[in-house]
């Protein structure tokens, strides 16, 4: 239930976003979703994409730093407290959330999703399935 | 058993080593005296006469030679032979004003053959290997030094020089040579071609590496050691005195056996010259007591090391140097504290994950130095939380700071983005100098 993200390490400086999509549209890979952490020397890009694979090769072989980091899509639903019921959920299960973001699945289903990045990854999954949510599917975003 | 290419010159008694060397340097201090009008005018300044000199006793009454010395007296001036004897000529790269031009006659090529026969052949190499040499073949003497080693030893001698990266590694492969010469850097640059091609080190037959013409610590060679599955030896030498060859490690790994029946070696102070006792770090300084064309007295390297008298259990009587500390010129002060790169990378080097690529930035902000070290981040080290990265930084903070005395930042930078030559690495960015 798990979804392959790459973490991409970047220098704080112009231009280090354009060297990972350049990369990517150079070889025609699609991303899903995208989110940076930034700090004042530093930042990690964080990319799902619909050949993983495929783009982690690439993005390396352009001289970047990149690993692949396994987080967890939870489909929220249109609702107040949706977000707030997937936290409670985890926090009873004492598992620790890393970061969080957002992502939209295919324009025009307006289905949204909060992608987690937790120290129990598994886990994880299974409580938030076993509680009623819907995760995203490796099958949802890329071919395995 | 340790392997000794020259056991006869190599092990001979200290007493009789002792009055080789007051022979030779008596000769030597007559015939440039005689032959070069500028040490004929440095003795007469100092109120030296040829006779004044009767063993190695009296060295330290001798005159320094500096490079500019050799600046001054361009190209050819402080040769001691006439030119029809010269066979072969280099010249030091020169990053500040004229490059410095050295020669050799016949028989100092002879030399320079015995010396880094010496060298190679004290990390056990024999006329069974095969050596690859990696060095730049050209001006530089790395190249042609490690050259005449090999085949004064008799091993078959590839020429490789430096550059393409892939052909080097093929020809590692496939020539399987049993040694190689290079820059420690370069063998790193080598070890990770290798890494990024799945080339693994089991498909190479290299056995020995002689490394040197950079500063290096102890623990990039157990890096390299480990990355290539090769016994390390450090290796020293400058053209002005002969090339590589000058001093070099032996299997007992503990110091730089110096050539002293070729090169007579002092540490001095390098503010008031004085000779300093042994165990004390300072300037390297060496005078050439066989050489022909180009015999310097008392030549200061600008080389940091300290010497170490004790017999060596490898069984040779020739004194060692310390590992060098790097260049005086290389020693940076930042806020008063004298800071060599080497410091840096010997740190580096004992933290785990962590790629021994570093660069020195310093500059001065609000009239203060600063000193920021740029890292290189590796996928081995790489996590995607931003906490652990930054936990990462500042541990190399803290062991460094540790380690000079003073306080650093370190930037984790993407790698390759730190400057990397086939030949020698920069390590040290000082933007000071552009604002005096």
């Amino acid at each position: 239930m798990t979804i392959k993200q790459l973490s991409i390490f970047v220098e704080n400086r112009v231009g280090a976003l354009l060297d990972v999509t350049s990369v990517l549209r150079e070889n025609n890979i699609d991303m899903r979703a995208f989110s940076v952490a930034e700090t004042t020397d530093f930042g990690i890009v964080r990319l799902i994409v619909n050949k993983p694979a495929e783009a982690r090769e690439c993005l390396r072989a352009s001289g970047l730093t990149v690993i692949e980091t396994p987080v967890i899509g939870v489909l929220l639903k249109d609702t107040p407290g949706t977000f707030h019921s997937v936290l409670e959920t985890l926090y009873k299960a004492e598992i620790s959330i890393e970061y969080t973001y957002a992502f939209a699945k295919n324009s025009g289903t307006h289905k949204a999703y909060m992608m987690l990045r937790v120290e129990d990854t598994e886990r994880a999954a299974k409580v938030l399935a076993e509680a009623g949510f819907t995760l995203l599917v490796p099958g949802d975003i890329y071919e395995e | 058993m340790y392997n000794i290419y020259n056991p006869e010159a190599e092990t001979m008694p200290k007493d009789k080593l002792r009055a080789l060397q007051s022979e030779r340097l008596v000769a030597t201090v007559k015939r440039v005296y005689e032959r070069v009008p500028a040490y004929k005018k440095k003795f007469d300044d100092a109120g030296i006469k040829p006779e004044d000199i009767r063993s190695i006793d009296d060295l330290s009454r001798l005159p320094f030679t500096y490079k500019q010395d050799l600046r001054d007296n361009y190209p050819y001036g402080l040769f001691a032979v006439p030119m029809v004897d010269i066979v072969r000529i280099h010249a030091s790269s020169g990053t500040t004003g004229k490059q410095t031009v050295v020669g050799y006659t016949r028989n100092d090529l002879k030399i320079w053959g015995e010396v880094m026969a010496r060298t190679i052949g004290a990390g056990g190499v024999t006329k069974e290997d095969i050596g690859h040499i990696s060095y730049g073949y050209g001006l530089f003497t790395g190249g042609l030094g490690g050259h005449i080693g090999s085949e004064t030893i008799g091993c078959a001698t590839i020429p490789a020089s430096t550059g393409n990266t892939a052909r080097q590694v093929t020809i590692l492969q496939d020539f399987k040579p049993t040694f190689i010469l290079c820059t420690p850097s370069y063998s790193l640059t080598l070890a990770e071609y290798m890494a990024e091609h799945g080339i693994t080190k089991d498909s190479l037959s290299l056995k020995y590496g002689f490394f040197g013409a950079e500063p290096w610590t102890r623990g990039m060679q157990e890096d390299i050691e480990n990355r290539l599955g090769i016994e390390c030896f450090d290796i020293y030498g400058l053209s002005e005195i002969i090339g590589p060859g000058v001093a070099y490690e032996c299997q007992a790994h503990d110091g730089l056996h110096v050539a002293e029946d070729h090169f007579i070696l002092e540490i001095i102070d390098p503010d008031t010259g004085e000779v300093l006792p042994d165990g004390e770090k300072g300037e390297v300084v060496f005078t050439c007591i066989t050489k022909e064309a180009l015999p310097l007295i008392r030549y200061r390297t600008h080389d940091v090391g300290y010497k170490i008298a004790e017999p060596c259990k490898c069984g040779r009587t020739h004194v060692r140097i310390g590992k060098l500390l790097g260049r005086s010129d290389d020693m940076l002060i930042i806020r008063g504290v004298n800071v060599f790169p080497s410091q840096i990378e010997g740190v580096l080097t004992t933290l785990e994950g962590i790629a021994p690529h570093y660069q020195l930035l310093v500059d001065r902000v609000n009239n203060k130095d600063s000193l920021t070290v740029l890292v290189e981040m590796t996928e081995e080290n790489f996590t995607d939380e931003v906490r652990k990265v930054q936990a990462m930084a500042a541990r190399v903070r803290k062991e460094i700071e540790n380690v000079l005395g003073i306080s650093v930042t370190v930037r984790m930078v993407a790698p390759k983005t730190i400057t990397r030559f086939e030949g020698k690495a920069v390590r040290v960015i000082d933007n000071r100098k552009l604002r005096d």
